[in-house]
């Protein structure tokens, strides 16, 4: 069992306000981590320090070190030398709405390949179809792909986010409540699909219901009041 | 029961309110179409110059209004196209670059800026001017280009703040879905939040261009003059519609005059018209391209 994230007495303010007090744990490779918790507690916040997504908020601030295995070695990815976006194509993150953006169902896909640069190579088809097959999407639209992505149902368009997440091959998923707004049926194929992911995948999930997350987690924690409990 | 009658009041009111403001431009509509609609024909534009002449430039129209929409028309153009990149980015920095100092001390200053009248922005377009015609330019005179770049001074603080706002109001899922798959600052700048609120920002150039199309009081102390003909340069001085509006309803000679005045007073809002399509149709190919075909 390897270890693929350390945080260590990791702390995250906002203001004034201390929303993450002294974390530390480690998350083990290829495993789906679920952090459960009551509203406002910073379960999201947690997720946005591993991709440094908060640096977009006013006021916010951490103290204290969170390394990443990438490769052979751990890194600091608060280092200053290390490129926020090179980070964020290796640690994937999808939000609680579906969010895909305003064009095609194969454009939003290969979105992340465009911001780097990469779209335009012969593997990209194939590498959308790899990614919307991981996402068991690739049947439901393979005849509709330049169809605008908002078309699709809400299920749909969060697997077509999880898609996009990992056409980059991220080592690492951040999940913010990814079902929340699904129907059952939706939620059951998400979560079977996590399975799937975790293969090649270290997978840290914000979830609201316990059961879900007892039946695809392989370790539990709760925040509670900035503090961090591992339940199993 | 209280309640239900005061809400019912209140969607009268508010009800009312609308209708009063539909009713007003359609009565404004209405009496310009009245008054001008038997002076509408090619000979309002054109005078007794063949309209393929004029058309060619190989005549000049002295009795129509075709010098003055050309002068509009060009006026119209230069001046948002010089507030367009300003107003763009000064918009784009004050929302997602400035520090929340700066931006309060420049969104005060663009705040001042709006409320200026269009007379002193003319008159400060009008001195610039005679500066530089005393001490750089002596062959400098008012003209279309001070005209222009005055009038895309007026219209900046609108540009700025639609830009601006259209940014900042965007939430914060639609901000984020960039950054988090690896997009720098820019990029998301670029391929999310422009275009998510590219129909905000035409609606400001819109309003621009209304108000660059009905200002005289900055074009007629900056370089527009009743007679000049076509303008051959951007140095030249222009006719334009609104000061022909403006000088035919004041020194008219005669009837037929004064409803020539209601002709152009309709032209006028026919090239709004045509330019606000025009802004809605490149509005639409752009997000087209931007987001579909990019």
């Amino acid at each position: 069992m390897q270890t693929k994230i350390k945080i260590k007495n990791f702390g995250f303010y906002y203001n004034a306000h201390q929303v993450l007090k002294n974390i530390s744990m480690e998350i083990v490779k290829n495993t789906i981590t679920a952090v459960t918790g009551p509203s406002g507690q910073g379960k999201s916040t947690l997720l946005f320090t591993l991709n440094r997504l908060w640096e977009t908020m006013e006021g916010a601030r951490v103290t204290g070190r969170i390394e990443i295995l990438f490769g052979e070695k751990f890194q600091n990815i608060y280092d200053p030398g290390f490129r926020v976006s090179t980070l964020r194509r290796r640690v994937g993150m999808v939000f609680q709405m579906p969010n895909p953006l305003p064009m095609s169902i194969y454009k939003n896909v290969v979105f992340p390949l465009k911001l780097k640069g990469a779209d335009k190579q012969a593997d990209t088809p194939f590498r959308v179809e790899t990614a919307l097959k991981r996402c068991f999407l690739w049947e439901e639209v393979k005849d509709r792909l330049n169809e605008d992505a908002r078309t699709l149902s809400g299920g749909q368009q969060q697997r077509l986010c999880i898609a996009r997440a990992l056409i980059l091959n991220p080592e690492v998923l951040l999940l913010d409540e990814p079902t929340s707004s699904l129907d059952d049926i939706s939620c059951k194929m998400i979560e079977e699909l996590l399975v799937e992911v975790k293969k090649e995948c270290t997978i840290l999930l914000v979830s609201h219901y316990l059961d879900q997350v007892k039946r695809i987690a392989d370790t539990g924690m709760r925040l509670s009041q900035g503090q961090m409990i591992q339940e199993w | 029961m209280k309640s239900s009658l005061w809400d019912k009041g209140f969607h009268l009111f508010a009800w009312g309110c609308s209708l009063v403001l539909v009713a007003a431009v359609s009565i404004i509509l209405g009496f310009l179409i009245v008054k001008g609609y038997h002076t509408l024909a090619p000979s309002l534009i054109f005078g007794d110059t063949p309209f393929w002449e004029a058309l060619l430039l190989r005549r000049q129209v002295f009795d129509g209004l075709f010098p003055a929409m050309v002068g509009t028309l060009c006026l119209i153009v230069l001046a948002i196209v010089f507030a367009i990149p300003l107003g763009l980015f000064t918009g784009i920095f004050l929302a997602e670059y400035a520090s929340p100092k700066v931006k309060w001390l420049f969104s005060l200053v663009f705040d001042i800026l709006a409320g200026i009248p269009s007379i002193v922005v003319g008159l400060f377009g009008f001195s610039i001017t005679l500066f530089l015609h005393h001490c750089f330019f002596d062959r400098l005179y008012p003209c279309l280009l001070i005209s222009a770049l005055s009038l895309a001074f007026l219209v900046l603080p609108y540009m700025i703040r639609t830009t601006q706002m259209a940014l900042e109001n965007l939430p914060m899922d639609v901000r984020m879905t960039a950054p988090s798959l690896g997009a720098t600052k820019f990029q998301n700048i670029f391929y999310v939040l422009l275009p998510a609120s590219l129909s905000i920002i035409v609606s400001g150039i819109i309003l621009s261009i209304g108000r660059c199309a009905e200002d005289t009081a900055v074009i007629m102390l900056t370089g527009a003059v009743a007679t000049a003909g076509i303008p051959r340069s951007v140095f030249a001085s222009f006719e334009a519609l609104p000061f022909y509006i403006y000088y035919i309803s004041s020194q008219y000679a005669d009837h037929s005059e004064l409803m020539k005045g209601y002709g152009a007073c309709l032209v006028l809002i026919f090239i709004c018209m045509i330019l606000f399509v025009l802004a809605h149709w490149i509005k639409q190919r752009l997000a087209q391209k931007l987001l579909y075909r990019s």
